[in-house]
């Protein structure tokens, strides 16, 4: 079986979000706990489906990943997307972006 | 412009208050994520690929000054500085927050905006003329009806779960910007014989999965019965329609299923059911929303009008961009300037926060602040006096908007594609960039004159690939890009969808591709041919052999 790790996102602001080994949820795939066994994948899978129903994630779901020096790197484009969010620089002035509290 | 009266504005606020109640709800556990998604959804907020994405309507593309100013504050408070334009003439904001949402649909009310049936198997958001109300060779305001349509559809009890989503525009004008011929039901306002106005109804057009150009169905329906024969197709599609199967649930299939006669039938019987029953269109109600929409008072034009005239022969790039993007207005004196959101290498219909309230500006100061979001993924100002084109020129010219490319290679349609869109294939947006800056020599551009590239990054068609002179649709080959090319579509009164001129291109090679098809073009052109006549006249035969033989 390839590796696989468990994405999501999160319910509040809808960030692809993926399972670290503390059961938490990080933006970054680096940090994500990688199953090498089906065993692994269905019980990651349970405990992500214990943090959707704790409404922290909503529908998560395995992503098939290599392992690039113990990097995760999923295999589908989507996915790639999702790791890394969007390919473009968005809006040509992005620096002007600030957030207002 | 239309205003909201005491109807409008209740069922904006309640819904607003509906939406913030089900937020709650779901954040606090009392609705699941399957009870809430449908919820979400008719209040246009998606989950894509990277965060909560809110898509608004601008009711057929017309904007004022300060709602487009709460769009910039919107994208500014609760977005990342910036939204996007899309094909429909809506809004998106790609980063948004489930926990805002209720608050962002809030300031959309105080504005008289919402996100109401953006989403979902419903009616959606009218679409039209982006120069209604000013074309000088437009019947009357398509507007007018786009209204009625938008007041009659909104919340709309038989038509809340239709088959599938359901698209209708409207066209006044000959020329046709609407895109009417591939819509669900396509509208155009058209004079019989008697010298009276009425609507040539089409249905079945659209693009996706299986493009379809509308079929007319009336060549001519007395105006006070619009709306009952709409309710009539609405009812015989909603009966009809295929609810099995996702991809064949679009009317177009239903009425090239039982073929336009058995269709046009069914929607006669069932209109004998509601003519003069139905909701029908009393005189007063139409004029009370006609004057709404009656044409500001013009001025003469003045001396300075000379200045112009002027500037056009003294100053060679102010006359490029008149060239380019200025069309001419009904009125004279007046002219209806395109504002284009496609810069060399920029992301087509992307506007940031800052663009946004320059161009409320402007529109404020030059156009009667009044804006228009054309399909094209550009701006309008609608009602510029000649007089000042030349200060206004300057003036975009500072916020980087005067991009002079309008109807050329680099005025380019793409969807959001993989780069945020969660059923994508494969970007968009990059090839977009690419190409634009390829093409980036305007003299060249303008050399090749009109040629509208447009870009799908699925089968969905959110791009137009289906009718652009050049198509470019993304799929995905084994975790890789590639991009299909067809050639001779066309969106206009002329509407035709493009045909697959070969194998699939590599991302690496997709700009090469369309350069040679852009030189095939250049070869083979007569006189003043622009790219599709000279497709239609050749035909796909030199642009595969230029494509392929080589190889
Ligand atoms: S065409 Fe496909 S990829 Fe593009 S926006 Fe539509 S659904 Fe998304």
């Amino acid at each position: 079986m390839s590796h696989q790790v468990v994405t999501a996102s999160r319910l509040r602001d809808g960030r692809a979000v993926y399972l670290t080994a503390g059961k938490t949820w990080s933006e970054k795939i680096a940090g994500s706990l990688v199953a090498a066994t089906e065993d692994d994948s269905n019980a990651m899978l349970a405990d992500a489906q214990e943090a959707a129903d704790a409404r922290i994630v909503v529908d998560p779901y395995l992503v098939d990943v290599t392992l690039d020096d113990a990097l995760p790197t999923p295999v589908t484009m989507r996915e790639k997307m999702r790791a890394t969010g969007p390919s473009v620089t968005y809006s040509a002035t992005q620096s002007e972006y600030r957030q207002v509290a | 412009m239309y205003s909201y009266d005491q109807y409008d504005t209740q069922l904006v606020n309640e819904r607003v208050a509906q939406f913030r109640d089900q937020v709650q709800r779901r954040l606090d556990g009392r609705l699941s994520e399957e009870e809430f998604r449908p919820l979400r959804l008719l209040n246009g907020l998606y989950l894509q690929l990277h965060a909560y994405m809110l898509r608004v309507a601008v009711p057929y593309g017309t904007l004022s000054s300060a709602q487009l100013r709460m769009l910039a504050q919107i994208a500014r408070r609760y977005d990342r500085g910036y939204g996007h334009f899309t094909t429909r003439q809506n809004i998106q904001y790609n980063w948004t927050k489930l926990e805002d949402a209720p608050d962002i649909l809030a300031d959309l009310a105080s504005v008289e905006m919402h996100a109401i049936q953006t989403s979902g198997n419903t009616i959606r958001n009218t679409t039209s003329d982006p120069y209604a109300g000013v074309a000088a060779e437009e019947l009357e305001d398509p507007r007018v009806y786009c209204e009625i349509i938008r007041q009659w559809s909104t919340l709309h009890p038989e038509f809340t779960f239709l088959p599938r989503k359901f698209k209708i525009a409207v066209t006044a004008s000959p020329n046709d910007r609407a895109a009417v011929k591939v819509h669900d039901i396509g509208i155009a306002i058209r004079k019989n014989a008697e010298g009276e106005t009425g609507f040539e109804i089409l249905v079945g057009g659209g693009l996706g999965r299986t493009p379809m150009v509308g079929k007319t169905i009336r060549d001519f329906l007395p105006k006070e019965h619009l709306l009952s024969y709409l309710e009539a197709i609405l009812r015989v599609y909603n009966l009809n329609g295929r609810r099995d199967n996702k991809y064949k649930a679009r009317i177009k299939i239903l009425v090239h299923d039982l073929g336009t006669d058995a269709f046009r039938e069914q929607v006669d019987a069932e209109w004998e059911n509601l003519r003069g029953k139905g909701p029908e269109l009393p005189p007063a109600e139409m004029e009370r929303i006609r004057a709404f929409f009656a044409p500001p008072e013009y001025e003469k034009p003045g001396s300075n009008h000379q200045d112009y005239i002027e500037k056009l022969r003294t100053n060679a790039g102010f006359a490029e961009w008149v060239r380019a993007n200025v069309v001419e207005h009904k009125q004279n004196g007046y002219a209806i300037v395109n504002i284009s959101l496609k810069p060399e290498g920029g992301i087509p219909g992307d506007a940031t926060a800052v663009q946004m309230d320059s161009v409320a500006d402007l529109a404020e100061k030059y156009s009667m602040a009044e804006i228009r979001v054309t399909h094209q993924q550009n701006l309008v100002l609608p009602n510029v006096r000649q007089a000042d084109l030349f200060v206004m020129w300057e003036e975009l010219r500072n916020q980087g908007l005067a991009t002079n490319n309008i109807g050329l290679i680099s005025d380019i349609i793409a969807c959001p594609g993989l780069d945020y869109c969660g059923l994508a294939t494969a970007r968009s947006i990059p090839v977009a960039q690419r190409i634009s800056t390829r093409f980036a020599d305007l003299k060249r551009q303008h050399d090749l004159g009109e040629l509208q590239l447009k870009i799908s990054g699925c089968i969905n068609a959110c791009g137009h690939h289906h009718v652009g002179h050049i198509g470019i649709l993304g799929v995905d080959r084994n975790n890789e890009e590639y991009y299909q090319i067809t050639l001779g579509g066309r969106a206009d009164e002329n509407a035709a969808i493009g045909k697959i001129i070969g194998r699939a291109f590599s991302s690496d090679d997709v700009v090469d591709a369309v350069e040679t098809v852009v030189n095939t073009y250049v070869d083979q052109r007569q006189d003043d041919e622009r790219f599709i006549d000279t497709y239609e006249r050749i035909g796909p035969k030199p642009f595969k052999e230029a494509l392929y033989d080589a190889a």
